[in-house]
């Protein structure tokens, strides 16, 4: 018989959500939200169920559950499988280099190197680095020609959130993705309390004939442009994601709109004593399970920022909050799990704790494996063969259970203090590096090339397009 | 109305623990145990329900004794175990991560006081955390009680120690100090396993058996050496082995209460085949703890764990991730003492920065599993309804009220961005940690009353000069 698997009990519970529910609904219906959009605005003024005064709009609940129920989220496989993986990077600016081990600007060369590391620990995601040696019109349709180029999985599903900073920028993107057979969606952040970033919106708004899945993402800040609370802040969060949602169902009828599972329900949390925002920290985790209790309640796919620390180096810090995140996340329930290579909340990308991250994970599934509970793996006939000063080593059970029964790390090693120090004393930093460093190195995927080519083309014509250079000057 | 806690679901269940419990007791009346000490085997022959094989010095246990024994053991819980987040720190370690240097060296009289003083200021408990390898070595556990005593309110002082007493003499010296000195004295039975004891510790409860002390039994098989390769069949062996010790003390020591060790009683620990060296800190080690915490709620034991150990050479991520999920696990599994504080690479290390490591992981998680409060006024959706786009909740009522008590602030899991990181430095997480542990010693302020140091330090005078104390080692 199998043991029960582990699992995590406590937390919110179903009648608390449905009032949460309520509540989010009640403020969509009676405070709103500000649409600062002229164009969308004048396209759902005709909708029954909403109501327009100024910039502010408010939806009937009944309108609210509609878009909820038409967001269609089309995981991948991988995720339907049940297999526990690790999204990598969030177009970071600055990174430890993979050869020198030093901080500094990511470059070109290292956004390469980056999605070449991911995609041999199978990691999905977002483009790891911004290519900060590039122009800055062209940095995305690169971090997405190079996310194409050299990975299976990245820039390519429902787990992936990269910008398109400017409607010239999405149309390369776009024109690369339909020429590549890769996916493309245009997200829309919201800016907390209850608004949107014009010009992103705007975006969206001159996207909306080509029939494109569009999501929505807010990110509300604990205290700053949420309430103090975390539960606070989750209820605020479910609030202008669903009212979100609704603009983005009217705005965009031809394309699937949804809720970023990346960012679902997000509640971050600030540091009053620093004045900035925190990842990994406590309440992070209390608001990461809030989270899962929520995706689960609206059956929305279940990936945890939990790979996420205020750290500035792949150390001890990064590693406690990172595993402790995780590991109850995993223990709640999910499997994905984001952000990974990030320290420093966000701030730095970092091959040698992606690393790190996937020895973790793997850690995390042998604690959590399932197991057989039976008489004969109790073994008692053994342990009344061996008698006193016997030993198991050279029983028939050891030999044929020890590989399986064990987990062989290939980075946390088991050995003592002597077999280290005669190993030369690598820092796990090392060894985590000369791992990755072979992991490029042998790395061998890469897309058609005849894809690749028609890729450079586009690349190429955006790199002359004026235009472009000017739409993205202008953000400047 | 607060949110439920959260806990572990899963694992064993009761009837499978009952079913181990009870071949358990079935391997003690059939299989029994050796007992290499003829005064022993004396005192125990004749007693109804004992059988005694004098050649091969195996001896079995009716299960009533069995039964009798694990009814009439007795937990001396202090009373800080309750509110749980204990940590219990060090295990006489000999060698020590340099404060200054950060080199490995062996320990001294000096790293001892240090890592005591550190440890009482982090409220730890447990044994003494080092050995001072500068003093000869018969004297060295006498020291170790000396100056976990004189400067610690909890060191040594309770059930969570499990300081060694390697010879009779060395016992007799540490028993009149704890006389002096008002503290807690114990005595505790390893067992060597597969089911054998070693002949001095024997030795050395037939001494004092009758001066009413405590006695515990523990016991530490390693899976696939001395018991069987499964973890499940290593804690069966652990069981059977544990109660079979048990029952012998308690037939024996009749004149004060026994107890099962409740760390090292129903655990086994992996062994790593790769390197030939038993392993702390791994996904099995966790498994295999989480297992004894569930046997030890079901049958009403204390719940600690050893979850502050890793295979780790250094402090750092291998380290944080072992402890840090380790930890998570036994405290979700209801743990209220966790053990081994500063130890790294299995155990062989002991360092301060480690220490400081693991005390703000059981603060993090002790936070993270604290009830949150469900309520109106913690949704505050009165507020959110009010505040309009582009205004902030900085200077809202709400967030002066509730920013100090809701958040957590760390002492070295600091939450400064990049920027204000260079600035103050860009000090490495040990580079905190070190800083930490020595404000923490610099500010240690406890100390024994003065008459009673003088004593301990009149018995420790007697105890240099003792040739058979020190003959005694020597053999």
């Amino acid at each position: 018989m199998k043991l029960e698997n582990f699992e995590l009990a406590g937390g919110l519970r179903k009648e608390q959500i449905d009032y949460m529910h309520e509540k989010a609904m009640w403020l969509i219906e009676t405070s709103g939200i500000q649409v600062p959009h002229e164009g969308v605005l004048k396209l759902m003024a005709d909708h029954n169920g909403v109501t327009i005064d100024g910039e502010m709009v408010r939806f009937k609940p009944d309108l609210v559950q509609k878009a909820m129920a038409a967001a269609v989220y089309d995981v991948p496989e991988y995720y339907k499988r049940g297999k526990w993986f690790m999204s990598a990077g969030a177009h970071q600016t600055a990174c430890y280099d993979l050869d020198t081990g030093k901080l500094k600007q990511a470059s070109a060369d290292d956004l390469v190197k980056f999605i070449k590391l991911g995609d041999a620990l199978d990691t999905v995601g977002s483009a790891p680095v911004v290519p900060m040696d590039v122009p800055g019109h062209l940095q995305h349709i690169l971090m997405h020609k190079a996310a194409w180029e050299n990975s299976r999985y990245r820039c390519n599903d429902i787990f992936e959130h990269m910008d398109k900073p400017s409607y010239e920028c999405a149309n390369y993107v776009y024109e690369m993705a339909q020429a590549a057979g890769k996916r493309f969606t245009f997200g829309i952040w919201m800016i907390s309390p209850k608004s949107f970033d014009a010009h992103n919106l705007d975006v969206a708004f001159r996207l909306r004939d080509k029939g494109i899945p569009m999501w929505l993402a807010t990110m509300p800040q604990a205290g700053v442009t949420a309430p103090i609370t975390i539960l606070g802040t989750v209820l605020q969060s479910m609030y202008e994601h669903f009212a979100g949602l609704t603009v983005l169902y009217l705005m965009n009828p031809k394309g699937n709109n949804y809720i970023s599972p990346n960012d679902a329900f997000e509640a971050n949390t600030f540091s009053m004593k620093y004045t900035t925002f925190v990842y990994g920290s406590v309440e992070y985790v209390q608001h990461s399970l809030h989270q899962i209790a929520l995706c689960k309640y609206y059956d929305l796919p279940i990936i945890v920022k939990s790979l996420l620390t205020s750290s500035q180096e792949p150390d001890a810090h990064a590693a406690a909050e990172m595993g402790i995140h995780t590991l109850i996340a995993g223990l709640a329930g999910a499997r994905a799990f984001r952000c990974g290579g990030l320290l420093s909340t966000g701030e730095i990308y970092s091959g040698e704790w992606v690393v790190i991250l996937d020895e973790m994970l793997q850690y995390i599934r042998n604690v959590l494996k399932e197991e057989e509970f039976s008489e004969e793996r109790l073994m008692i006939q053994d342990i009344i063969d061996v008698g006193p000063g016997g030993t198991y080593v050279d029983k028939n059970s050891t030999y044929e259970m020890f590989r399986k029964e064990y987990w062989m790390p290939q980075l946390f090693e088991h050995s003592n203090l002597g077999q280290w120090i005669e190993l030369g004393q690598k820092s796990i930093r090392q060894q985590a590096r000369e791992i990755a460093q072979k992991l490029v190195a042998e790395h061998s995927y890469e897309i058609d090339r005849d894809v690749k080519k028609e890729l450079d083309r586009i690349y190429e014509r955006a790199k002359q397009d004026k235009a472009l250079e000017k739409s993205l000057k202008l953000e400047i | 109305m607060m949110l439920h806690a959260y806990t572990l679901a899963g694992g064993l269940r009761p009837e499978q623990i009952d079913l181990m419990r009870d071949k358990a007791i079935e391997l003690v009346e059939t299989v029994g145990l050796h007992i290499p000490h003829e005064g022993l085997l004396n005192r125990l022959h004749g007693i109804n329900g004992v059988t005694i094989d004098k050649t091969s010095q195996m001896v079995k246990f009716r299960t009533d004794l069995v039964i009798k024994a694990i009814q009439e053991m007795r937990f001396p819980l202090p009373d800080y175990y309750e509110d749980g987040w204990v940590i219990s720190a060090g295990a006489h370690q000999t060698k020590i991560l340099d404060m200054d240097t950060g080199k490995i060296r062996e320990t001294t009289h000096k790293d001892l006081v240090e890592m005591i003083k550190i440890g009482d200021a982090l409220d730890t408990v447990g044994s003494a955390p080092v050995v001072p390898m500068d003093v000869p070595i018969q004297l060295q556990e006498i020291m170790m009680h000396k100056v976990a005593w004189e400067n610690s309110r909890r060191r040594a002082n309770d059930m969570f120690e499990h300081d060694p007493k390697p010879t009779v003499r060395c016992a007799e010296y540490i028993y009149e100090m704890s006389k002096i000195a008002d503290k807690w004295f114990a005595l505790g039975l390893y067992m060597v396993s597969p089911r054998s004891f070693d002949v001095v510790e024997l030795e050395i409860i037939d001494k004092f058996l009758d001066k009413g002390v405590p006695m515990w039994a523990g016991t530490m098989p390693i899976m696939g050496v001395n018991s069987p390769i499964t973890e499940k069949a290593g804690i069966q062996q652990a069981m059977f082995e544990t109660y079979a010790c048990l029952t012998m003390l308690n037939l024996l020591n009749t004149k004060s209460y026994n107890y099962i060790q409740i760390i090292d009683s129903f655990i086994a620990h992996p062994f790593d085949m790769k390197y030939s060296t038993f392993v702390y800190g791994s996904a099995e080690d966790v498994r295999a703890t989480v297992d004894k915490l569930s046997i030890h709620k079901h049958l009403k034991m204390p719940l600690a764990a050893k979850s502050l150990l890793t295979a780790a050479k250094e402090v750092d991520a291998q380290c944080a991730a072992e402890v840090g999920m380790y930890t998570l696990m036994a405290a979700l599994a209801g743990a209220k003492e966790f053990r081994c504080g500063g130890l790294l690479t299995s155990a062989e290390v002991y360092a301060a920065e480690k220490l400081v490591l693991d005390y703000e992981i059981v603060q993090y998680i002790k936070n993270v599993l604290e009830p949150e409060e469900f309520s109106d006024e913690m949704l505050l959706f009165d507020a959110i309804a009010k505040i309009k786009p582009g205004e902030s909740f900085l200077e809202h009522p709400s967030t002066f009220k509730h920013y100090r008590t809701l958040y957590w602030d760390p002492n070295v899991f600091l939450h400064s961005n990049l920027g204000q990181w260079q600035e103050m430095g860009s000090k490495s997480f040990v580079q905190i940690a070190n800083e930490r542990a020595k404000k923490l010693l610099k500010e240690h302020a406890y100390e024994i009353e003065p008459e009673k140091k003088r004593e301990l330090d009149r018995i420790y005078e007697i105890a240099a000069k003792d040739e058979a104390l020190a003959k005694e080692r020597q053999y």
